[in-house]
C-alpha cells in the first residue's frame, strides 16, 4: 500500500464528513472552510444512551499539523465532560487514550470521536457523575 | 511499500524529459506518487500570468481509478472550490484508464482558459460569474496578480 | 511484460480461487465476500449501514488484538470506499460492471493480426504487446460502432471492465453494442420461428 498523502486523506475525510457518510453518534469538519491547510477541525460526539452522558452533546477541537497521519491529532474538549483520559483543561491526554497511543497512520478523525464515544459508554466510565450540561473548560 | 508500477515509471520519465509547454510535474522524494505540480495560466484567459501550484497523487488503484488533484495556489474560479478541489468529469465519472497525467493536467490548463459557471463547485463564485461576468473575471485577474504571481514562489 | 495485476501485487480472483493452497482459503473466501458486498447494487442505506458495521468491528479486531489481516481489511474497506452506491460523484456513474463471462467471449487478436505489430501497444499499461512473449489481446466490441480497434491486454482491460462497462479509449458502453448485438440475433431467430410455426399451422390445416 502506497501511503495516501496528508492533505488528500485530510480531503477524503472532508468528504466523509461532508457528505455524513459516516457513523451518525459523530460529526466533524473543518473549524474555517477555506482553510487550505485543513488543520483545524471542530468535532461532535452524541453522548451514548444508557450513561450519565446520554442526550447530550459534546464539542471538541482536532487539530492536524503536518505531521498529521504519521503522527495523531491533537484532540481537545470544549465541552466540559469527566472522563478519565481527559484532563482538567479538556485535553485528551495520549497516554490515557488508546487510539492516540497507538495511533495508525489509517485510523481517521472518525476513528477518534468513535473511540471516545465508545470509552464514554463503558462499563468503568458509563456512570462517573458529569459536570452541568451547556458547561465549558 | 510495493515497487512503483511500470507504467507509472514511464509517465514520470516522459513527464520530465518531454514536459508539456506551461506545465510542470515533479514527483516527491519521499513519495513517488505524490507530484509538486505547477501550470502557468492560459495566455488568453484571466488567469495569464500565473503560475499555479497544484498537488497530485496516483492512488493505488491508478490507472483504474483518477489521479487525485488539487489546487494549492487559491483561485477565483467557478469550477475550483476553496479547497482548492477540482471539478472536472475527466477527474470523476469520465475518468479512463487510457487517460494519463498529462492528459489530466492539460484538462485542468483547458479548464482555467474555459470556466463553466454552469457547473459549478465554488457555488458563490459561479453565481457571481453569471451574475456579472466582467466583474468576475476582473476579480480572476487580480487573484492571479495576487496569490499566483510567479515571483512569490521564487 | 508486466500486467496491471503483477504490478500492483494483486492477485486476479479468477486464478485465486482455483487451485488455491487450502490453508490460504478462508481469507480469500473472506476477501472477496467483502468484495462482493462492497460492490453489490442493493439499497444503498444498508450498504452504507452495513459498511459501518464491518469497519466498527474490524476497527474492534485490530485494536484489540493487533490484527494485521483486521488492519489489512479495514484499508481494504477505505480503499474500496468510492464504490459506494450513496456517493455516485464517487463511484462513476453507470459503473456497472460486465460479467466474467463476457470478459471471457471477448474476441482475441493473434499478434500476427495487429496492424503495426511492432509498436502497438496497450493504451492501459503503456508497454508494447511484442514485449510480452505471450500475450493475450482482446479487442472490444465497440468497434462494430467505431469502425477502430480498440485493443488491449486482457490482464489490463479486465480489471476496468468488472467495475466499469465503457471502453477506456471511446467511452462507448460495451455492453450496449452486446446488448444490441443479442437483440438482433434474437429477433432473427424469433423471424425464423415464426416462419417454422406458420409451416407447421399450414401443415395442420392440410391435415385437419
Amino acid at each position: 500500500m502506497s501511503k495516501i498523502p496528508r492533505n488528500f486523506k485530510l480531503l477524503e475525510e472532508l468528504e466523509k464528513g461532508e457528505k455524513g457518510l459516516g457513523a451518525e453518534s459523530i460529526s466533524y469538519g473543518l473549524t474555517n472552510q477555506d482553510d487550505i491547510t485543513m488543520t483545524y477541525w471542530n468535532g461532535t460526539i452524541l453522548g451514548p444512551p444508557h450513561s450519565t452522558h446520554e442526550n447530550r452533546i459534546y464539542s471538541l477541537t482536532i487539530i492536524c499539523d503536518e505531521s498529521y497521519p504519521d503522527k495523531p491529532p491533537k484532540v481537545k474538549f470544549i465541552s466540559k465532560i469527566n472522563l478519565p483520559c481527559v484532563d482538567n483543561a479538556g485535553n485528551v491526554v495520549v497516554s490515557e487514550f488508546d487510539t492516540l497511543k497507538n495511533w495508525k497512520r489509517n485510523y481517521t478523525m472518525e476513528t477518534v470521536l468513535l473511540e471516545l464515544r465508545k470509552s464514554m459508554a463503558s462499563p468503568a466510565n458509563k456512570k462517573l457523575a458529569q459536570p452541568a450540561e451547556g458547561s465549558t473548560f | 511499500m510495493a515497487a512503483l508500477p511500470k507504467r507509472i515509471i514511464k509517465e514520470t520519465e516522459r513527464l520530465v524529459s518531454d514536459p508539456v509547454p506551461g506545465i510542470t510535474a515533479i514527483p516527491k522524494e519521499d513519495n513517488l506518487r505524490h507530484f509538486e505540480v505547477f501550470i502557468d495560466g492560459p495566455s488568453s484567459s484571466p488567469y495569464a500570468g500565473g503560475h499555479f501550484s497544484l498537488e497530485l497523487f496516483l492512488p493505488d488503484d491508478y490507472p483504474m481509478c483518477a489521479p487525485k488533484v488539487r489546487f494549492l495556489t487559491k483561485i477565483y474560479h467557478p469550477n475550483i472550490d476553496k479547497l482548492g478541489r477540482i471539478c472536472l468529469d475527466v477527474l470523476k465519472d469520465n475518468w479512463s484508464p487510457a487517460l494519463q497525467i498529462r492528459t489530466i493536467l492539460l484538462s485542468i490548463q483547458a479548464l482555467l482558459g474555459a470556466p463553466n459557471p454552469d457547473d459549478p463547485l465554488a457555488n458563490d463564485v459561479a453565481e457571481d460569474w453569471k451574475k456579472d461576468e466582467k466583474k468576475a473575471i476582473e476579480t480572476a485577474q487580480s487573484w492571479t496578480k495576487q496569490y499566483a504571481s510567479a515571483k512569490l514562489q521564487e | 511484460m508486466s500486467t496491471y495485476e503483477q504490478d500492483h501485487n494483486i492477485t486476479s480472483n479468477t486464478n485465486s480461487s482455483s487451485g488455491g493452497r487450502n490453508r490460504n482459503r478462508p481469507h480469500q473466501t473472506l476477501t472477496s465476500l467483502i468484495e462482493s458486498f462492497l460492490t453489490q447494487d442493493t439499497s444503498a442505506n444498508t450498504v452504507s449501514d452495513d459498511r459501518e458495521a464491518f469497519t466498527n468491528a474490524l476497527r474492534t479486531l485490530d485494536s484489540e488484538q493487533g490484527s494485521e489481516m483486521a488492519q489489512q481489511l479495514l484499508q481494504f474497506v477505505e480503499d474500496h470506499a468510492n464504490l459506494d452506491p450513496l456517493n455516485p460523484s464517487l463511484g462513476a456513474k453507470g459503473s456497472q460492471g460486465v460479467p466474467q463471462e463476457f470478459l471471457d467471449s471477448l474476441e482475441r487478436v493473434p499478434i500476427s493480426k495487429l496492424a503495426n505489430s511492432d509498436t502497438a501497444d496497450c493504451p492501459i499499461c503503456t508497454n508494447r504487446f511484442l514485449d510480452d512473449e505471450h500475450p493475450l489481446i482482446v479487442k472490444l466490441p465497440c468497434s462494430v460502432q467505431s469502425g477502430k480497434d480498440h485493443i488491449f491486454d486482457l490482464e489490463c482491460i479486465g480489471p476496468w471492465l468488472k467495475v466499469h462497462s465503457t471502453c477506456p479509449l471511446c467511452r462507448f458502453d460495451v455492453l450496449e453494442v452486446d446488448r444490441k448485438r443479442r437483440e438482433k440475433l434474437e429477433k432473427e431467430l424469433q423471424a425464423a420461428k415464426d416462419a417454422d410455426s406458420e409451416e407447421e399451422e399450414e401443415g395442420w390445416d392440410v391435415y385437419g
